[in-house]
């Protein structure tokens, strides 16, 4: 599932765009393309074709409808996770800017939750499975693996926003048997064009071993934390994160006061950037929405990209300089 | 066999591809198409065959007015082979993808053996029974297109540009081929001794229009209206003058 | 959707600089995502910014309605879930409603306003300009020379797929998809090809001496006057939000 501008907050966003720029950036010093330059028009010829596959829709076996290939395992097994990873990264651009699948803002959010665990996360396990098993059953679980991880961040990323109000038990009962069903068809599909390409050209599978990485590792580590943290808060409120909730039910004043944007808020206070407004009583209200809330979740948003970025562009920057 | 009238055609990029087409077919004639880039001519056979609709007139064909109900009994009559051999060859060997569409009908694998052979035989590539496709030449890969086709047991032929990318032999080949084959043939080309040598009728599109129908030897031998259109004389007549 | 952008891609060009185009696209979208879930009502001024530009550039607007349409469904799926988990009511203006339509009614407002300015941007700036937009925003090279690759070869692939697909369902008229042991092949074939085509680019790459470091990638200088009107609109839209609220 693509995650669409709607659903997000900008600091949720922003900071997967971040996340987002550390991997690319980590797989294009990886993919070294000067030893290999043949892989720049691959890559971008079989972006392309990610996008005609997508087009031709195959019957699922069993059932009367027909699913489409999403291509992230497929690419990984042709290319290697790095290139895979930077090739969806611009095939979800195309996607985001051309076909409004996904959004800009969420564009962070979909290359980590389709690309990143798909090439890092359920292509290494494919690797491993493949030398024991054979390849429909690497491919199925695989690609379940990669898609039940996207899901989960999928609901993680949607309920940190606190855009939309659901239950975390729920939504992820809802999200994760969808991503199983669809994870079965993606690993069905990739292992189809994978027998065949055995059959065929067997060298076009790309033979590199990708060692699980410490920058990886710390990120997966992070994710899981991440998920750790939020599940056992959803567990302690059975009924449900109440993430936005109206305090006030029937008069005319509105707070949002998502756990996010309390904690921006803390942080925003204890940085006292903004002095001259008393965030602390919360009174300079106008019309529905708390002022101060809102400034803080802005600033706040701001605060938390900028110190995710900050490394990155400073990088660059020096690089290029 | 067939009749077109009247039909329009643009694309969605609002495109005018085909204006005011009509014309008829008599069973067992070979008809060659011609005209520019541009003009038309593979629209004409995608529409004949019902991957486009058009958006006025009527297609029919062997009496039957073409329409959603009508198209499976209709694809059934009528063979289509692109123009690019590559698009239509997808199955892991030849003898596959000749009995695709036999398999398709749920006919017994005897049958199927005996139709692929029969329309392997046909176009001469019985030997490239368990080749895969990808593997061969331009010339063969376009004699198992045909052989796809035959398979089905059309009673006619449309053939996009068949001769496109052939070397000499091959398409000398594909030429005995075509003057073999008892079906009704409509043949779309930029091949103009192909044209002369199997079609009695030529008709000659510009801009999605007809501008010529009629016997090939007269419209072939007209140099001032080939040019006018983009064509110029068969090479075998050009040293007559 | 795919037809409708080929027919896009010939409407006529504008002339607003690409980087200003995605710093206030990106602006906007930042600024219609901060805002909460009910706010239905404030955000309705932002959609002036669109349709300013819709109006204004005589974009197709077959398009961007496509697009619209396409990106429903899901998001009604998830709008239409609110009106199941809030069952509070609130006043909206001087009536007493339900909570759960008043975010459904946001989510779609929302939807819209972000879909609205990516499609703005798209049909205003065309890709090699947008390129060297992100070239200047410091986007490495390998990535936006990536992007004008997969974006040169998508409509050839998506005509090769289409004839593929005509093709199987002339021999196999009564089939509504592709077999998946069929599909195997078929996508397979593509798939050589792909490859094929390539090392038939990589050849003409060579054969041209191509280097990334040296594909000439144009970059529109920035004007005064540009970069005063993309600080005038980013400044609008930041003000809109803190302010008026």
């Amino acid at each position: 599932m693509h995650m669409s501008d709607a659903l997000i907050s900008p600091a949720v966003g922003l900071a997967m765009w971040g996340v987002t720029a550390s991997v690319a950036s980590y797989s294009l010093k990886k993919l070294n393309i000067e030893t290999d330059e043949k892989k720049l028009p691959l890559m971008g010829v079989l972006g392309a074709f990610v996008f005609a596959a997508q087009m031709i829709n195959f019957a699922i076996p069993g059932t009367g409808s027909s699913g489409h290939l999403g291509g992230g395992l497929l690419l990984a097994a042709l290319l290697g996770p790095h290139a895979a990873f930077l090739t969806l990264t611009v095939v979800l651009f195309i996607q985001a800017l051309f076909f409004a699948d996904g959004g800009l803002l969420a564009f962070g959010c979909n290359v980590f939750n389709l690309g990143f665990y798909t090439c890092f996360i359920a292509y290494p396990l494919y690797k491993r499975l493949i030398r024991r098993t054979n390849i429909w059953f690497a491919s199925i679980i695989a690609a379940v693996v990669g898609l039940q991880l996207g899901a989960f961040s999928v609901v993680v990323q949607t309920l940190l926003s606190g855009k939309v109000e659901l239950p975390f038990t729920t939504f992820t009962l809802f999200m994760q048997p969808i991503h199983l069903a669809i994870g079965i068809v993606e690993g069905m599909a990739t292992a189809a064009v994978i027998s065949f390409v055995i059959k065929a050209k067997p060298e076009l599978l790309t033979t590199t071993d990708t060692p699980m990485n410490r920058l990886i590792g710390t990120l997966g580590l992070l994710a899981l934390t991440i998920g750790g943290i939020f599940s056992s808060i959803a567990s302690s409120k059975p009924d449900g994160l109440e993430w936005s909730i109206f305090h006030t039910a029937g008069t005319d004043e509105l707070h949002v006061t998502t756990t996010l944007h309390t904690m921006l808020e803390r942080l925003q206070q204890s940085l006292s950037l903004l002095p001259d407004y008393n965030l602390k009583s919360g009174n300079v209200s106008i019309g529905w929405l708390d002022l101060g809330t809102s400034i803080s979740g802005i600033f706040g948003t701001f605060i938390v990209a900028i110190a995710i970025m900050a490394p990155y562009i400073i990088k660059k920057w020096r690089k290029e300089a | 066999m067939i009749h077109v009238s009247n039909i329009y055609y643009s694309y969605s990029d609002g495109h005018e591809a085909i204006r005011n087409i009509s014309f008829s077919v008599q069973d067992g004639e070979c008809i060659g198409i011609i005209g520019a880039n541009g003009a038309g001519k593979s629209t004409l056979l995608k529409l004949l065959v019902g991957l486009y609709t058009p958006q006025s007139g009527c297609i029919v064909i062997d009496n039957m007015r073409m329409s959603k109900q009508t198209l499976r009994h209709i694809r059934r009559i009528v063979g289509f082979t692109f123009q690019q051999a590559d698009d239509q060859l997808f199955m892991p060997t030849v003898y596959d993808d000749v009995a695709f569409a036999l398999r398709n009908d749920d006919m017994n694998e005897n049958e199927v053996k005996q139709q692929v052979t029969n329309a392997l035989k046909t176009v001469g590539a019985v030997h490239l029974a368990d080749r895969p496709p990808y593997r061969l030449s331009e010339g063969e890969k376009r004699l198992v297109t045909l052989a796809t086709v035959l398979a089905m047991e059309p009673k006619i032929l449309l053939m996009d540009e068949p001769t496109a990318a052939l070397d000499p032999k091959a398409r000398r080949t594909l030429i005995h081929l075509v003057q073999s084959l008892p079906h009704t043939k409509i043949v779309t080309t930029h091949d103009l001794d192909f044209v002369f040598e199997c079609c009695e009728r030529t008709i000659v599109l510009a801009n999605g229009t007809i501008v010529y129908d009629g016997p090939t030897e007269d419209v072939l031998t007209n140099e001032p209206f080939l040019r006018e259109h983009h064509l110029e004389l068969p090479l075998m007549l050009q040293g007559r003058k | 959707m795919i037809d409708a952008h080929t027919s896009s891609t010939q409407t006529q060009r504008h002339d607003v600089h690409p980087l200003s185009m995605l710093i206030i696209t990106f602006t906007y979208i930042f600024v219609v995502a901060s805002f909460h879930s009910y706010a239905f009502i404030e955000m309705m001024p932002l959609s002036l910014y669109p349709i300013t530009m819709i109006v204004f550039y005589r974009l197709s607007v077959r398009h961007i309605k496509n697009v619209l349409l396409a990106s429903l469904p899901f998001i009604i799926v998830i709008g239409g879930s609110q009106l199941f988990f809030i069952n509070e009511r609130i006043s909206f203006l001087h009536w007493h409603i339900e909570a759960g339509w008043l975010a459904l009614a946001t989510l779609v407002v929302k939807n819209t306003l972000a879909i609205l300015a990516a499609t703005v941007l798209l049909l205003t700036t065309p890709i090699e300009q947008l390129a060297g937009a992100l070239l200047s925003l410091r986007i490495p090279r390998f990535l936006v020379v990536q992007l004008l690759l997969t974006y040169r070869y998508i409509f050839l692939f998506l005509e090769e797929a289409k004839r593929l697909r005509q093709a199987y369902m002339l021999r196999a008229p009564h089939h509504r998809a592709i077999q998946l042991s069929v599909w195997g092949s078929l996508v397979g074939h593509l798939l050589l090809r792909t490859f094929e085509r390539a090392e038939r680019v990589y050849e003409a790459m060579t054969l041209r001496r191509f280097s990334i470091q040296r594909m000439h990638i144009k970059i529109k200088r920035w004007t005064m006057k540009e970069m005063i009107y993309t600080y005038v609109t980013v400044m609008l839209f930041i003000v809109y939000r803190l302010v008026v609220i």
